[in-house]
């Protein structure tokens, strides 16, 4: 494998041959002519803690030659780091594909391209007026079970998600449900030094402050904030086991309310067990087993941050990490990092 | 279910109705300027469901030209025509009446909802006496329910008017003789504002974009 390297110039060439752009809260995300990439460049990168974000990165380049799993097919991961005169101002990630976006008609009689959010899906009634399909009971269990799944991956891989929302799940029925998450790069690793700069949190989506949000169990009580809601067609409703139904299976609705009750008693399940009720496999726990694998093969790349990063989370005693420090120490002028 | 109310408050005076070279008239502007905000919220639900919109028309007379509603169940907004003076103490008047309504109402739906947001727009100076006490009752710490007011002048509105309006911001646009690039900076302020109070910031916490172009903000009266 050869390493991309991690902080790349931004190309204004790309830039100014982009195809569209979107605006978001923290910066424009530009759309690349090659029709898989987009820039995101942030509006005050100087509040941005790009460490954070170079730790995703190295994360995302390593992981799919350790095991099948892509994380830029789950998620808008930061795939590089963009830099202008010396200075970080962006990140490169994937377009999300086509069949994650609908065509709809808005109140002006306009057909409008829109991304199929998890609050389109949330809305009892909206999708049917407006002449789109309706995803059936079973079929919203299983988007919240490819949540599930792509947090059990996450998780193990020790990374948080933070804020989730329904402004940053996206779904799909096509072909089959399926989920891909929007804003990654405000996930949050959790090895190397603690994020420098602020986390969001959606209103009406913050986790209770005694699960410390972003942590793991905010994210497994916003899991279960996602099912409730998908569940039961509304954006806005708080925690309630007594309001969770699912008529076409009992023993799913029981399996559904003893998770929410879990939640509620600020308790969250791991998001395996909801993989399980959502009968969705949690593949991606299995898939990263082999994760000492990406140390050696930061370590045979040349990645020694890399290596140093991953090796003092997963492999801790392996003895080619001081060798990774050396070499460290010897490209960045004598310091040692510790990990 | 946590719920901000926005009001558009709109001047629809004669003026409303006299087109500039180059442009429609601003009654014009206004009513696609609304359709367009109607259009970017209705297909945001999750926005629609946190946020209600209502719009208040003022002129000879004022009037509630849409009741409070969730724009992504709303079919389309009303067409506003233009009607005679610009009487700005009906408009308070009525303004608070139809807060005071609208909140009793989502109460009893069992909403709680957060403090009323006013984007206030007039062309004009007032051409009412009296109409500050109808104000004054409104923004009253008396009035429990009293809304936070962001006022914007175009055309002929004076500074120190639209400053007194005003409990938050105050903007004057910049060029008094074309209207037309103010009321668009004008509700795409307001969509902007609905949008980020209910996606982003402190729950119920009303977030207001920074001086939309073509404007200039202006200080509030210091009593």
């Amino acid at each position: 494998m050869t390493p991309r390297p991690i902080d790349v110039p931004l190309d204004h060439g790309l830039l100014s041959r982009a195809v569209g752009q979107g605006a978001g809260g923290q910066g424009v995300v530009h759309f690349l002519a090659d029709g898989r990439t987009a820039f995101k460049l942030y509006r005050e990168p100087a509040k941005v803690d790009f460490n954070r974000l170079r730790r995703l990165v190295r994360l995302g380049q390593l992981l799919p030659a350790a095991s099948s799993v892509s994380l830029t097919r789950l998620a808008a991961w930061p795939t590089q780091v963009l830099v202008e005169n010396g200075v970080p101002v962006g990140v490169s990630m994937p377009l999300v594909a086509e069949r994650f976006y609908m065509q709809i008609v808005d109140p002006q009689g306009r057909r409008v391209r829109r991304l199929q959010e998890l609050q389109h899906l949330n809305k009892d009634g909206f999708l049917s007026a407006r002449g789109q399909y309706a995803p059936t009971s079973s079929e919203r269990l299983e988007v919240v079970g490819r949540l599930a799944s792509t947090m059990s991956l996450l998780h193990e891989l020790g990374v948080v998600m933070g804020d989730i929302s329904m402004r940053n799940l996206l779904w799909t029925m096509t072909p089959s449900p399926d989920l891909f998450v929007i804003d990654a790069d405000s996930f949050v690793p959790q090895w190397g030094d603690p994020p420098q700069d602020p986390q969001p949190e959606t209103p009406g989506w913050k986790a209770p402050p005694g699960l410390k949000p972003p942590s793991v169990a905010s994210d497994r009580y916003k899991l279960a904030l996602v099912a409730h809601r998908t569940l039961s067609l509304r954006n806005e409703v708080p925690l309630d086991p007594g309001t969770v139904d699912f008529p076409s299976d009992p023993s799913v609705a029981a399996g559904v309310r003893e998770l929410v009750r879990r939640a509620q008693m600020l308790d969250p399940a791991p998001p395996e067990d909801w993989a399980a009720v959502c009968g969705v496999p949690a593949s991606g726990v299995r898939a990263v087993a082999r994760r000492e694998s990406w140390v050696d093969l930061a370590l045979m790349n040349a990645q020694w941050e890399s290596a140093i990063e991953l090796g003092s989370r997963f492999d801790p005693h392996n003895p080619r990490l001081d060798a990774a420090r050396q070499h460290l120490a010897i490209e960045t002028g004598g310091v040692v990092p510790v990990g | 279910m946590k719920v901000l109310p926005f009001y558009a408050v709109c001047d629809v005076s004669a003026s409303m109705g006299v087109g500039h070279a180059g442009g429609g008239a601003p009654i014009q502007v206004v009513n696609s300027a609304l359709a367009e905000l109607h259009s970017s919220i209705s297909l945001m639900p999750a926005v629609a469901d946190k946020a209600r919109f209502g719009l208040i028309t003022f002129g000879n007379t004022a009037e509630v030209a849409q009741p409070l509603c969730d724009l992504s169940m709303l079919p389309a907004l009303p067409v506003l025509s233009v009607a005679g003076a610009t009487g700005y103490g009906n408009a308070f008047r009525l303004l608070k009446e139809t807060i005071e309504s609208d909140v009793a109402m989502l109460k009893a739906d069992d909403c709680q909802v957060f403090r009323p947001a006013v984007f206030f727009l007039s062309d004009g100076e007032p051409t009412d006496t009296g109409w500050e006490q109808s104000h004054d009752d409104l923004v009253s710490p008396a009035f429990p329910f009293r809304p936070n007011i962001i006022s914007f002048g175009v055309g002929q509105a004076g500074d120190s008017t639209i400053a007194r309006t005003a409990t938050l911001r105050a903007y004057v646009a910049n060029d008094s003789s074309d209207t037309t690039a103010a009321l668009q900076a004008y509700a795409e302020a307001l969509t902007n504002s609905i949008v980020m109070s209910t996606t982003g910031g402190s729950e119920g916490e009303l977030v207001l974009p920074s001086t939309p172009p073509g404007f200039t903000a202006i200080p509030l009266d210091v009593l």
